[in-house]
């Protein structure tokens, strides 16, 4: 790539009288946009990956509690309980389907309500059932197994 | 910077040409033709730099993002499947033995992706030997 000529030229042989803004702010555009294209070039398929190992573990860190729901309402409904709790299992199973591995500014917003209401779910349910045991560890060992990135800073989502 | 219009005469890339002479009226603003030379090569250096520089972020950040939206579904998918088998075993003799095996480090395991960091079976291996 090169500058045209023409840009030098007039600039070298512009007097007072003949400067013209735009043309001034034209050229100095036609550099910027030469040096942008450059730049760009430079960025290749490393930082795509770069960012697609950061989405593979941030996605995984963030699902975990989610399967981990899923699996306690599998475990529950397997146990047979009464009606009252099928309602409970029944309200948790609709939680859990509305979170979806979409990375949407809306899929992101979803996940986040529905699993602060899933979680107060699993503890009444935990609570019912007398298995509280299966949740008393739950954030040391998504921390554990998912990494320090899945723990919430928040404390009102402690379990 | 690449150049395919090099100056002939001494290499120069747009070379700028001896100025023809003004008129008498008119002062010539720009000076000498060396200063003509520096003035240019100032506004490349700074505008063609910072052009560089925002295309290479720009570029950079985009990357990384289509990356991050490409990789979360994945990692979404192999966290729940995870997630799913530890509740399962949980309270039985296999669920110790099972947190280290399917530990984020494990399970992404460069060996079961692609040169582009896609699963490289579709059944992920250690997913599937907890699988009943």
């Amino acid at each position: 790539m090169c500058l045209h000529q023409s840009y030098a030229v007039k600039l070298t042989r512009t007097t007072m009288t003949d400067i013209n803004l735009d043309t001034a702010l034209e050229f100095e555009n036609e550099l910027y946009s030469q040096g942008y294209e450059e730049g760009k070039e430079a960025a290749n398929n490393e930082q795509f990956l770069e960012g697609k190992i950061y989405g593979l573990q941030t996605g995984f860190q963030r699902f975990l509690i989610v399967g981990y729901m899923d699996g306690l309402l599998q475990e529950w409904r397997k146990d047979g309980h009464s009606k009252n709790i099928e309602s409970h299992l029944n309200q948790l199973q609709k939680l859990l389907d509305k979170i979806s591995n979409g990375n949407s500014d809306q899929s992101v917003a979803d996940y986040e309500r529905a699993l602060s209401a899933a979680r107060n779910k699993v503890r009444v349910i935990a609570s019912i059932t007398k298995t509280t045991d299966k949740i008393a560890g739950l954030d040391k060992m998504v921390q554990e197994v998912g990494g320090t990135l899945a723990v919430s800073s928040n404390p009102d989502d402690m379990w | 910077m690449l150049c395919s219009r090099q100056g002939s005469q001494n290499g120069t890339c747009c070379k700028t040409p001896a100025p023809i002479e003004s008129s008498d009226d008119n002062e010539d603003v720009w000076g000498s033709d060396e200063e003509s030379i520096a003035v240019y090569a100032d506004l490349k250096r700074a505008h063609g730099k910072q052009g560089y520089l925002d295309g290479l972020v720009n570029q950079q950040e985009a990357s990384l993002q289509k990356g991050f939206d490409s990789g979360f579904p994945i990692g979404a998918d192999l966290g729940r499947d995870v997630g799913r088998i530890l509740a399962r075993l949980h309270g039985t003799p296999a669920f110790k033995e099972a947190v280290e095996a399917l530990n984020v480090s494990k399970v992404l395991d460069k060996k079961y992706f692609d040169d582009q960091l896609d699963l490289a079976h579709s059944n992920h291996p250690i997913i599937s030997s907890y699988d009943r």
